[in-house]
């Protein structure tokens, strides 16, 4: 749906972004994390056709950013970061010029507002003039404008920012009711919201692609799975001993494993950020890049750091299982069972924490 | 095209009420009328003249100080609010923005214009006036406000800064007028270049004396072109620099 390939910005000859590649697919939403002044907003812009790129592109549901971007505009909703609205307008009018700007046929208008009034939690507010609005409805008659025209692309330059936590709650439930059709982009340095959000993550520091992975293959976080992240020492025998105590785990219905050994790990830490690369793959990276803050034995690990001290592998066991403390207390008794030394276990979100804060950091 | 000009349409009457909501229109409108009635008057009844011929000059004048006012946050304001950028992700072209912000500066002058028609009652009433030279006056007023305006939307374009915007204006705009004292220099002469040909105020003058010349038409419907492009490579600009 989205394909960023090498977009670069440069403004009076400083680079901004540089050399920026992701990928969204439909139903998919993409937390944009990284810390300020890292080229976020300005990726958005060049998504939103607001700035033309220097150098690179972008493809969106197939049109070429560069050469297509009056198809583009009309596919898009796009929320800047603090909403310009217009605080003369009563929301109802202001969401009435949006709608004929996202050239709306007059007929379907009035539909699309109330969408869009419903989605947004705006009822009360239609008849009040939008300067007099608190900063929290501001940012909501900004969300609704960009969700008028049911875009297949929607970009949120830092949709939560200034909101309450109520208000923090309702505006991630809108975002996930949009992602079933649409390509979600949101940018963001809250980490817990991407946890929440996101089935991609992509980190960005200094204009770059720092971390970028998928988390999930489905776009929303299900309440009723849970994700861990089970570090043991490989023992003698390798691998195979850990699946084979794990086989019978794998047979369970909604049991998801994926196991990677340390060495394997660091490989792929040497090589650039993987990008889109399947799900399989990307837990990789993760898994690697959690290594350097988190764990200190395994330190910024090459397979000798690995080996050193006790001769063996570390892997990491990626598991999706469906919320059961049985099945955790399952999985955890088979590997002790065949003496296979589980040295943690962590849930997966506090293991992506660590990773983004990496990144975000160095 | 219908689409066009429905979109063209919002855009006006969005700007349009941006001015009587900000108390823009009602500064500039009354102002305008009080200051305009006032000299009309004064010719009027003390110069005992019937006719509108120093109204339009006054008028000129007068717009010279208050078209600033009008067209400042055309552009500007959105610029520093950040709405311009959300505009310009729109299905929209920014030519089509940008002309009906403008079309709606222009509505407000022909608001003001249409007060001063008050000023033909005494005209008729007291005198026997020649309506030609009127109708060629409004004309000539009418033109000179737009080619004010679009100057005025010009420097608005390019700047984030109402205040800045409006003196900008104003520099601009009395350079145009005034560049025919240029002449009197005689720098290019021996070029056979007339400054009086390229000021403002001697068109505008040519309308006042009850004229219509073609030259003068075109010169104004050429400036007010001019600027508009300026305004809209401004802003197309944007989009590559920043």
């Amino acid at each position: 749906m989205i394909d960023v390939q090498s977009l670069t910005k440069k403004i009076d000859g400083n680079v901004i972004v540089q050399d920026v590649s992701f990928q969204v697919g439909p139903g998919e939403i993409m937390g944009f994390i990284g810390p300020n002044g890292a080229g976020k907003t300005t990726t958005l812009r060049m998504l939103a056709c607001a700035t033309a790129p220097t150098s690179g592109t972008a493809r969106i549901a197939g049109l070429d950013l560069r050469t297509q971007d009056a198809e583009i505009r009309r596919i898009l909703g796009y929320q800047p970061e603090t909403p310009p609205l217009y605080p003369f307008m009563k929301v109802r009018d202001y969401l009435r010029f949006m709608a004929s700007m996202r050239q709306i046929p007059a007929g379907e208008q009035r539909r699309a507002m109330d969408d869009a009034i419903d989605k947004c939690k705006l009822g009360p507010m239609t008849g009040r003039e939008i300067g007099k609005l608190s900063k929290g409805y501001r940012q909501r008659v900004g969300l609704a404008q960009a969700l008028l025209a049911s875009p297949k692309i929607l970009l949120l330059d830092e949709p939560t920012a200034s909101l309450d936590p109520g208000q923090i709650n309702e505006t991630r439930s809108i975002i996930r009711n949009c992602a079933t059709d649409a390509a979600v982009i949101f940018s963001t340095h809250i980490m817990q919201e991407v946890q929440h959000l996101c089935n991609r993550i992509v980190v960005i520091r200094q204009g770059r692609v720092r971390y970028a992975e998928q988390l999930r293959s489905t776009a929303v976080a299900r309440d009723d799975r849970r994700s861990l992240v089970v570090r043991v020492r490989v023992p003698a025998a390798g691998m195979d001993a850990v699946s084979l105590a794990l086989a019978s785990l794998q047979e369970v219905d909604g049991v998801r494993l994926t196991m990677h050994e340390g060495a394997a790990e660091n490989t792929a830490s040497a090589g650039p950020v993987g990008m889109d690369v399947p799900s399989h793959s990307s837990t990789d990276s993760s898994g690697n890049a959690s290594a350097n803050p988190v764990d200190t034995r395994e330190g910024t690990g090459s397979a000798d750091e690995n080996r050193a001290g006790n001769g063996e592998h570390i892997a990491r066991i990626y598991a999706e299982l469906p919320d059961d403390d049985g099945l955790q207390n399952r999985l955890l008794s088979s590997l002790l069972g065949a003496g296979i030394p589980v040295l943690g276990v962590m849930p997966r979100e506090s293991e992506l924490e660590q990773t983004i804060l990496h990144y975000m950091k160095n | 095209m219908a689409s066009y000009f429905r979109t063209l349409g919002v855009i006006w009457r969005k700007e349009l009420y941006n001015y009587f909501w900000s108390p823009i229109a009602y500064i500039v409108l009354p102002i305008f009328l009080l200051v305009s009635g006032y000299f009309f008057s004064f010719s009027l009844f003390y110069l005992q003249v019937a006719a509108m011929t120093n109204a339009f000059h006054n008028m000129a004048i007068l717009l010279l100080l208050l078209a600033p006012a009008i067209t400042m946050r055309l552009l500007a304001e959105e610029n520093q609010s950040g709405s311009m950028e959300l505009l310009f992700t729109l299905p929209v072209s920014y030519s089509t923005i940008i002309l009906g912000k403008y079309l709606a500066a222009v509505t407000v002058l022909l608001i003001g214009l249409a007060g001063s028609l008050v000023f033909l009652i005494p005209l008729f009433a007291y005198g026997d006036p020649d309506p030609g030279p009127i109708l060629a006056g409004y004309l000539g007023i009418f033109l000179l406000g737009c080619v004010y305006l679009a100057v005025g939307l010009f420097v608005s374009s390019a700047s984030k800064n109402q205040i800045v915007a409006a003196v900008g204006t104003t520099g601009i705009l009395i350079i145009l007028w005034f560049a025919s004292y240029l002449d009197n220099f005689n720098v290019l002469g021996e070029l056979g270049i007339s400054f009086r040909q390229l000021s403002v105020s001697h068109h505008h003058g040519e309308f006042v004396r009850g004229i219509v010349p073609l030259a003068s038409v075109m010169y104004m419907l050429s400036l007010i072109g001019l600027f508009y492009t300026l305004s809209w490579f401004t802003v197309y600009r944007r989009r590559y620099i920043a």
